[in-house]
C-alpha cells in the first residue's frame, strides 16, 4: 500500500519525481526575493496563487512599506486575483476555504506544513524553487519516508505538538509525518500540530481527511468526499505515541527542548504572546478569555494577542472575548506575524523572558531574551500572575 | 576545489546563519548578516573560496533564501555538513553551492584546515591526506547547481 507522500507526489519512496502543484501561497515577507526573476515572466496559472500581506503588516519601516507596495503591484501585474491584504496570517488564510483535501500546495514559507490539518500536502520552499513553480506549475521532489504519530491522549494542540517535538526532535527532517488522531482533535488543534510539525524538520505533516475535516469545510460551503487512508505502519520508519498527561513547555532555545511545565513554574515573565501562525485561533481566544474573566494582567507584564485572521477576530468580537481580553489589559494586535519572527510589535530586550504559543524559540527569534512555548491557557495564567504557571488556584 | 574550512557546530539555525534583521535586497546588508547569529562579524573574515563545515541539521528552521544568497555573495561554493535542513539543501542547490553530506565530518575537519573537495567525484582530501567519501547527486541536480553558480541572488542575476 502506498504512503500518503507516494499517493500525493507520485513515484516511490526515495525516488526523485517531478510533480504538479495544485496551489501556491506567496507572502510579502519572502516574495521580495522573487521579484527580480519574475519581472518578465508569466505565472503558469494565476488563478491558483494566493498572495497574502501579513509579515510587514502594517509596515514598520520605509523599506518594508516599499516591499508591500511592490508586492501588491506584482500581484496585480501577474493577474493574481486572490490578494489578501491585512486580513490574516497566510497559513490561516489558506486554511479558511483555500487548501483542500488531497491537494499538493507549495508555500513560500516553512510553516506550509499546516495545510496538512485539512488533508493537503503542504510543502514549504525557498524563493528560487517558488520562482520555478510559478513559471512551470511543477517542481522536483524526493519522495520522503514516513513517520507515524499516534495521538492517543491530549486535547490541546500546543501540548500535542510539544509532546511530539520532545520525542522526535529534528529527526523528521526530509520526512512526512502522518497523524493517526485517536482523540478527535478539533480543527484549531490540528492546525497547531501540523504547523509545529515544521519544527521537527518535516517536509509535510498530514491528518487524513475525516468527519472533523468535512464539518470544518462545511463552514466555508465546501464539500469534499475524498478519502486518503494512512499508510500501513510497516511502511513507516518510526512510530511515535503522543499521550499528554500534563501541560508541557519548550525551554529556550529549541522548540523540541520539552519538559513538563512544572519544571519552570514560578519563573518571572516580562511578555506573554498568544498568536503567530501556530495559534491565535478562536479556541485560543476562548481559553485566554476564560482565564482573564474579571482579572487583570500583572502590572509588570505586557500581554499581546494576535487573532489569526479577521474571521477569528470577528468571531471573538461576537462572543465578547475581545472585550473581555481588552478589559483585562491585553493588547490586541491586528492579525499578522508581529513579534514571532522578530518583525515588530513586541520585541524583547536582553534578559527579558516571554512565554508564548508561537512555534519557534530560537535565539534572537523575538529580538533578544528567552522564549518559552506553552499552550494558550498557561500563557494567560502566566500573564495574570507574572510568573510561569499552569495552576488556576494561583490566579 | 581547494578551500579553507570555516567550521561550525551542530544545529545551526537559519536564524543564526542569517538573522532576520539583515533581511534586505541590498548586497552589502545581506553579506554583513552571514553567520552573524553564531559568529558576529564573520563577514569580515570570510574570503571567497572558503567553505562552510557544520554538523547535523545545518540551516534548521526558517526557509528564507537570504542565507544562501549571503553565502553565495561571500564566494562560498560548497557547504559540508553531517546533514542539512531540507530548505537549506534546496536553497544551496539553487544558488550554485554544493550541499555535501559527509558522515562525522566534525571529527575530521578543524577551523582553518585546507581541504580539497571533489563534489562530482564524491570525495574530499583532508589536511593530512586522508580521503573521505560521500554520495554524489544525479546529473540533473548537478546541472542545476552548476548553472545556478552563474546566476542567482538579488542583484547578481
Amino acid at each position: 500500500m502506498k504512503t500518503i507522500s507516494e499517493r500525493l507526489l507520485g513515484g516511490e519512496e526515495g525516488e526523485y519525481v517531478v510533480s504538479e502543484v495544485d496551489r501556491v501561497m506567496l507572502h510579502d515577507g519572502n516574495a521580495p526575493l522573487i521579484f527580480h526573476e519574475m519581472d518578465k515572466e508569466d505565472i503558469w496559472d494565476p488563478s491558483l496563487v494566493t498572495g497574502v500581506v501579513d509579515h510587514f503588516c502594517p509596515p514598520s519601516t520605509v523599506e518594508r512599506a516599499g516591499f508591500v507596495k511592490r508586492f501588491k503591484e506584482f500581484v496585480k501585474e501577474k493577474k493574481i486575483t486572490d490578494l489578501v491584504d491585512n486580513k490574516g496570517i497566510c497559513h490561516q488564510i489558506m486554511c479558511e476555504g483555500r487548501a483542500l483535501p488531497g491537494e499538493l500546495i507549495a508555500g513560500i514559507d516553512s510553516h506550509s506544513t499546516m495545510y496538512g490539518a485539512l488533508g493537503a500536502l503542504g510543502i514549504g520552499f525557498g524563493a528560487s524553487d517558488i520562482i520555478e513553480i510559478l513559471k512551470e506549475g511543477k517542481t522536483w521532489f524526493k519522495v520522503p519516508k514516513t513517520i507515524r504519530v499516534n495521538v492517543e491522549k491530549g486535547e490541546d494542540g500546543t501540548d500535542v505538538a510539544l509532546s511530539m517535538l520532545g520525542q522526535i526532535g529534528y529527526d523528521a527532517n526530509y520526512r512526512t509525518i502522518e497523524f493517526c488522531d485517536r482523540t478527535g482533535l478539533d480543527m484549531d488543534s490540528r492546525m497547531t500540530v501540523a504547523n509545529m510539525a515544521a519544527e521537527t524538520g518535516a517536509k509535510a505533516a498530514f491528518f487524513p481527511p475525516d468527519e472533523i475535516t468535512r464539518s470544518y469545510l462545511d463552514e466555508f460551503n465546501i464539500s469534499s468526499s475524498i478519502s486518503i487512508p494512512l499508510s500501513d505502519e510497516e511502511r513507516c520508519v518510526r512510530t511515535v505515541n503522543v499521550e499528554v498527561e500534563e501541560p508541557l513547555v519548550a525551554l529556550p532555545h529549541k522548540p523540541y527542548n520539552v519538559d513538563p511545565l512544572s519544571k519552570v513554574s514560578g519563573k518571572t515573565v516580562d511578555q506573554v504572546f498568544i498568536g503567530s501562525c501556530a495559534s491565535g485561533r478562536l479556541s485560543d481566544l476562548r481559553e485566554a478569555a476564560a482565564v482573564l474573566k474579571g482579572k487583570k494582567v500583572h502590572p509588570d507584564v505586557r500581554l499581546l494577542i494576535t487573532p489569526a485572521s479577521n474571521r477569528v477576530l470577528d468571531q471573538g468580537l461576537k462572543e465578547g472575548l475581545v472585550e473581555r481580553l481588552v478589559k483585562a489589559g491585553a493588547v490586541i494586535l491586528n492579525p499578522s506575524c508581529g513579534p514571532c519572527p522578530g518583525i515588530d510589535k513586541g520585541l524583547m530586550a536582553e534578559e527579558e523572558v516571554c512565554i508564548t504559543t508561537q512555534n519557534r524559540n530560537y535565539p534572537g527569534r523575538m529580538g533578544a531574551g528567552d522564549i518559552y512555548i506553552a499552550n494558550a491557557r498557561v500563557c494567560a495564567l502566566s500573564a495574570v500572575t507574572g510568573v510561569i504557571t499552569g495552576c488556576e488556584d494561583e490566579v | 576545489m581547494k578551500c579553507r574550512a570555516r567550521v561550525f557546530r551542530d544545529d545551526i539555525t537559519l536564524d543564526e546563519i542569517h538573522p532576520g534583521s539583515f533581511f534586505s535586497l541590498e548586497e552589502d546588508v545581506l553579506i554583513k548578516g552571514l553567520m552573524d547569529g553564531v559568529e558576529p562579524g564573520f563577514h569580515k573574515s570570510v574570503e571567497s573560496g572558503d567553505i562552510i563545515v557544520a554538523g547535523r541539521y545545518f540551516g534548521m528552521g526558517s526557509g528564507r533564501e537570504s542565507g544562501a544568497w549571503a553565502m553565495k555573495l561571500a564566494g562560498i561554493r560548497c557547504a559540508i555538513a553531517e546533514s542539512f535542513s531540507r530548505y537549506m539543501f534546496r536553497n544551496c542547490v539553487n544558488n550554485g553551492i554544493w550541499p555535501l553530506e559527509v558522515k562525522d565530518i566534525l571529527e575530521y575537519v578543524y577551523e582553518g584546515d585546507i581541504i580539497e573537495v571533489y563534489p562530482e567525484e564524491g570525495f574530499l582530501v583532508l589536511n593530512d591526506g586522508k580521503e573521505l567519501r560521500f554520495d554524489t547527486y544525479p546529473e540533473w541536480m548537478v546541472n542545476i547547481i552548476k548553472s545556478s553558480a552563474q546566476s542567482g541572488g538579488p542583484n547578481v542575476r
